[in-house]
């Protein structure tokens, strides 16, 4: 089996300190990027967020990411990934406590 | 595909090219019209001993053909 | 009393246009204000209401997220939820009018009724029973002896003369009898039918099912639809005047107006709005011209999901949360092994 790529690379033009940076992320699409992007856009250190699928043909997407005050963007990018493991945990709980309190009307579907 | 027919004889020359030196092993092919299974050599006429149709089909590959269920 | 929203929450919807599409809750849009993200202020402000479910679909309420979130979970569903479905297919015989290759594709579409957790996915490696279910399908077509000699109806004349879901039979390998005791691996559906046949026509195929996913094939897709949409909000500006109660009430979808029998008073239903599909009809009338207004809430997101699968509707939504976490996890151990790497300018470059 072909070695895989590796998941998220700094590409070319970063700044030294990564306080600009553009990281490609290997096999993920608008689910992933547009999901993260508003996550990081929700970091007030963050000076800008914006993600791109650059073409069908690659199967990556492009994260880009420039912060204020010098701050590491790679930093930023996994208080992101935390954060939303963290929403995502959130919802889950709430949909599981309504689901369990089987307050929702139950209907017959003709299968 | 042998060249040389099962009996032994040196390939014929003229008449046949290579590859086409009759076989007499039987094959089975189905009548187009009726259905029914007929055994024909190689020269034989091809008409159906049952109804005497002249189309027939050659019968499906008893080998196993893979798919994608794509 | 009519229920009001934040008039940031609201998407405007004109006769010709909409407005304020884009969410604009970031830091430093509004000066003053805080909109950095804090896991507190999201629990407070998250909803999940399920609203109505049946064997084969869910309708809840997601409110309170941003449009990103509650799309990731909609695309996730439909495509990076895994399922089983057939994959190879070894073909024997098969002299029925329908190709084998079309066949094929056929029966690869079959729901099965395995529960994916069961089953691991099959990467290059080689079929094992863990990873692989196998299936025989062999049915012939024959006269039946007793047929009404006027008959000409197939059911009369012909035995097995459908070739259905339901001839799927399973072979049980290594471990599998014992894994799928329970509930013994079958089509979803027993009576799809694959293809007709007539006497003297016969199939015998050999059939792989995988664990895959729906962005590989849509057959691997757990659901028939996975979607949102934003629950309507319907503003009455002034009094709708008595005559023009019905015709008012008509240009919403049913249930979403209320006209008293008695005085002709109009008012929107709050429990019912969810039903209106945003026509806008009323704004091509111009005598309601400045009596209503139109607009859909941001951050309220209406799903329906119904399920195709060995999943029961109610599962679907977890899972996808469960894939999202996973595609976080890993994404998050890669970029956390950056920053283990040493100097300031030995970082990873990658052209392109």
């Amino acid at each position: 089996m072909a070695e895989l790529p590796p998941k998220v690379t700094i590409m070319k033009g970063a700044s030294p300190d990564l306080s600009a940076a553009t990281y490609q992320i290997h096999d993920e699409g608008h689910t992933i990027g547009n999901a993260l992007r508003w996550m990081i856009m929700k970091n007030p250190k963050v000076e800008f967020c914006g993600y791109s699928a650059p073409h069908p043909s690659e199967n990556v997407i492009q994260v880009r990411i420039q912060m204020y005050d010098n701050l590491s963007s790679l930093s930023a990018l996994i208080t992101a990934l935390a954060d939303l493991d963290k929403l995502c945990e959130t919802i889950e709980d709430a949909y599981v406590a309504d689901l369990r309190k089987k307050t929702y009307e139950r209907w017959d579907e003709r299968a | 595909m042998s060249q040389n027919p099962p009996n032994g004889n040196p390939p014929q020359s003229s008449r046949y090219g290579a590859g086409l030196v009759p076989q007499k092993e039987a094959m089975e092919y189905n009548c187009a019209d009726c259905g029914a299974t007929n055994e024909i050599k190689s020269r034989e006429p091809i008409r159906c001993r049952e109804c005497g149709h002249r189309i027939m089909y050659k019968k499906r590959t008893k080998r196993m053909v893979q798919f994608e269920a794509r | 009393m009519a229920q009001s929203y934040d008039p940031r929450r609201l998407v405007g919807i004109r006769a010709e246009r909409v407005t304020d599409v884009s969410s604009r809750d970031f830091p430093g849009h509004y000066p003053g204000e805080d909109h950095s993200w804090s896991l507190e202020r999201f629990r407070e402000n998250l909803t999940v209401k399920i609203q109505r479910a049946s064997e084969r679909s869910i309708e809840f309420d997601l409110v309170g997220v941003d449009a990103s979130i509650a799309n990731a979970f909609r695309r996730i569903m439909i495509a990076e939820v895994p399922t089983i479905c057939i994959e190879n297919v070894y073909v024997y015989n098969n002299t029925t009018v329908i190709a084998d290759e079309i066949l094929a594709q056929r029966i690869g579409l079959i729901p099965l009724n395995v529960d994916p957790k069961q089953m691991d996915m099959k990467l290059d490696e080689d079929s094992t029973d863990r990873n692989t279910l196998v299936f025989t399908l062999r049915l012939e077509c024959t006269r039946k002896p007793d047929a009404p000699k006027d008959s000409t109806v197939p059911s009369e004349l012909y035995e097995n003369y459908e070739l259905l879901s339901g001839h799927l039979t399973w072979e049980p390998a290594g471990e599998q009898a014992d894994v799928f005791a329970k509930n013994p691996p079958a089509p979803t559906n027993p009576n799809i039918v694959l293809a007709k046949l007539r006497p003297g026509q016969a199939v015998d195929i050999t059939l792989h099912a995988v664990k895959g996913v729906g962005k590989d094939h849509a057959k691997f897709s757990p659901v028939a639809t996975a979607s949102y949409r934003l629950l309507p909000n319907i503003v009455i500006k002034k009094p709708i005047p008595p005559h023009l109660a019905e015709k008012f009430q008509k240009c919403f979808s049913p249930g979403v107006i209320h006209v008293d029998p008695r005085t002709k008073a109009v008012s929107v239903d709050e429990k019912n709005k969810r039903k209106d599909t945003v026509s806008r009809e009323v704004l091509r009338h111009p005598e309601f011209e400045g009596y209503v207004e139109l607009s859909r809430v941001r951050d309220y997101f209406l799903f329906s999901v119904e399920s195709e699968s060995a999943y029961l509707p109610q599962r679907l939504f977890p899972e996808a949360i469960t894939v999202m976490r996973a595609k976080l996890a890993n994404i998050r151990r890669a970029a956390e092994a950056l920053l283990d790497q040493p100097g300031d300018t030995d970082v990873v470059m990658t052209d392109s």
